[in-house]
């Protein structure tokens, strides 16, 4: 190598990227989600005169301004220790996608003018609302179209294009590009609806006023709606996502859903059906709350939570006793011990497109019932423990499924990849036979 | 506190066999990551996350707390 191949002590380069990484990404994705959701609760507090939809998009706007510095710092903390760590990796990654960082750079900078713009212009917009919507709604944009351009150099390192990398649009829209931006995209919603559930609930068991306890309570309720909204819609998505990985990359595939790293998904999908159950529990809560009472409605929620508990069960279950071998956690004869329902076909996919259904048919009736109004301020201590365990369960998936995703490359660390097949974790380029892009990126 | 922590022997026993089967699972599965060090990357980069992003909520909270 020209240049010195530099390393952090004690922690090691790999795990420096992961951290900043990590963090950077849970606010990007929060302020994403946070800036569309606060835009378009102040055009609905437009549409329906109700105040407490403006008092949220504003809260909202002013935390995203206010946190924003801190999602910044960690990009640009994040570029730099890459070009610093992984400087030959970095060069090649910049000349493949030069444009695609330049266009993303500028979507950043666009990303941070108009939030700013969007929430100092707040009240000279007050008599031309729809004015200022659409301002928070380019801020959004900005944000998406950002998260797209990064999209396309994150889905290229898992599933490098079959051709060469002077060929754009097949770098860009490679395999895996298009189902990974639709995923985020949805989780950006759900993620931010979560986190502000969890907020809401935290301010409601603080509050004492009774103006407070009820705008609380119903921003727990809106931030819930959010959440769970989009995260049943992830099932579906999440597949396609994982369908277009197993054929561009089976053995990346392999290792994260049937081989040694699969406790990773399985993991994931405890921490999706603990929310899933928490928030249909809020749910049946809720409607004890209706201004127009409701039970069959309520009858029909508790119906759902029974059939989601039993889906989430067949989303657990492990496929064999091979639990954790990194760590040695294996019982009986390990891979040879089948244990009854854990395998992914058809066992998985029952649990998944089930958890889906209820989820739609619970949302459903929940929506139904909110058309009718709730008392709100009433809520339990404990529907409010279930929202804030949403936020903080939510955080954790958004870690595990970002570990899922980098480690799928490594496969069986012989050797390990930073782009799957091309460049390896030591930066050293694979010949050109086994690399997709051929000679244009592979050793030649 | 943390001290006591740091110095119990329940936590040592525990890292200690955390770090044996770590190395017991290298020897038996290919795809385990090789050495024990790997297994204190992983927790230390997973605290690390969590405490500057728990960091920056708990500060912009507290910058914005009374307005």
């Amino acid at each position: 190598m020209p240049i010195g191949d530099l390393d952090v002590p004690i922690i090691g380069k790999n795990v420096v990227i992961a951290v900043l990484v990590q963090s950077h990404i849970l606010f990007a994705a929060f302020i994403i989600g946070a800036v569309l959701i606060a835009a378009t609760s102040e055009y609905l507090g437009v549409v329906t005169k109700q105040p407490r939809y403006e008092r949220f998009a504003r809260n909202l706007a002013r935390f995203v301004v206010l946190l924003f510095a801190s999602g910044a710092a960690l990009a640009i903390t994040f570029v730099l220790a890459l070009i610093t760590l992984f400087p030959v990796f970095f060069s090649y990654l910049q000349n493949v996608f030069f444009w695609v960082f330049l266009v993303e750079a500028f979507m950043f900078l666009g990303q941070i003018i108009i939030v700013y713009a969007w929430y100092n212009v707040w009240d000279k917009l007050a008599y031309r609302k729809i004015v200022h919507v659409t301002f928070g709604m380019i801020a959004g944009f900005f944000g998406l179209m950002a998260m797209t351009m990064i999209d396309a150099v994150a889905s290229y390192m898992l599933t490098p294009a079959e051709a060469p990398v002077t060929e754009v649009a097949r770098t860009f829209l490679n395999q895996t590009m298009i189902p990974l931006n639709m995923h985020r995209f949805v989780g950006n919603f759900s993620y931010a609806g979560f986190l502000i559930a969890g907020w809401g609930a935290f301010k409601y068991l603080k509050s004492t006023r009774e103006e407070d306890r009820e705008y609380y309570d119903w921003m727990g309720h809106w931030g819930l709606i959010w959440g769970f909204g989009f995260l049943i819609l992830q099932p579906v998505i999440g597949y396609g996502y994982l369908k277009s990985i197993r054929e561009s990359a089976p053995e990346a595939f392999d290792t994260i859903m049937l081989g040694s790293k699969s406790w990773v998904f399985l993991i994931l999908m405890i921490e999706v059906s603990f929310m899933t159950l928490a928030a249909t529990a809020y749910f049946v809560h809720k409607l004890r709350f209706a201004v127009k009472p409701l039970p069959n409605l309520r009858k029909l929620a508790v119906g759902a939570l029974g059939f989601t508990a039993l889906f989430s069960i067949l989303n657990i279950l492990p496929a064999d006793a091979n639990l954790i071998p990194q760590i040695g956690l294996t019982f009986g004869e390990g891979e040879s011990t089948k244990i009854p329902l854990g395998e992914m076909y058809p066992y998985k996919y029952i649990g998944l497109i089930g958890l889906m259904l209820v989820g739609f048919f619970i949302a459903a009736l929940y929506l139904k019932a909110t058309a009718f109004g709730f008392h709100w301020g009433r809520a339990s201590r404990w529907s409010q423990y279930a929202l804030i365990a949403c936020a903080v369960t939510v955080v954790l998936t958004m870690m595990n499924m970002g570990y899922t995703r980098e480690t799928a490359r490594r496969v069986d660390n012989d050797p390990g990849y930073l782009i799957y097949n091309c460049i390896t974790l030591n930066q050293e380029l694979t010949p050109a036979e086994s690399c997709p892009a051929g000679d244009s990126l592979g050793g030649g | 506190m943390l001290a006591a922590l740091v110095q119990s022997p329940a936590l040592a026993t525990w890292t200690l066999a955390l770090l044996q089967a770590a190395e017991k699972g290298a020897e038996t599965n290919p795809t385990a990551n090789p050495e024990p060090i790997g297994l204190l990357r992983f927790f230390i980069g997973v605290f690390l996350v969590l405490a500057i992003y728990s960091g920056a909520w708990l500060f912009t909270y507290w910058i914005s707390k009374d307005e």
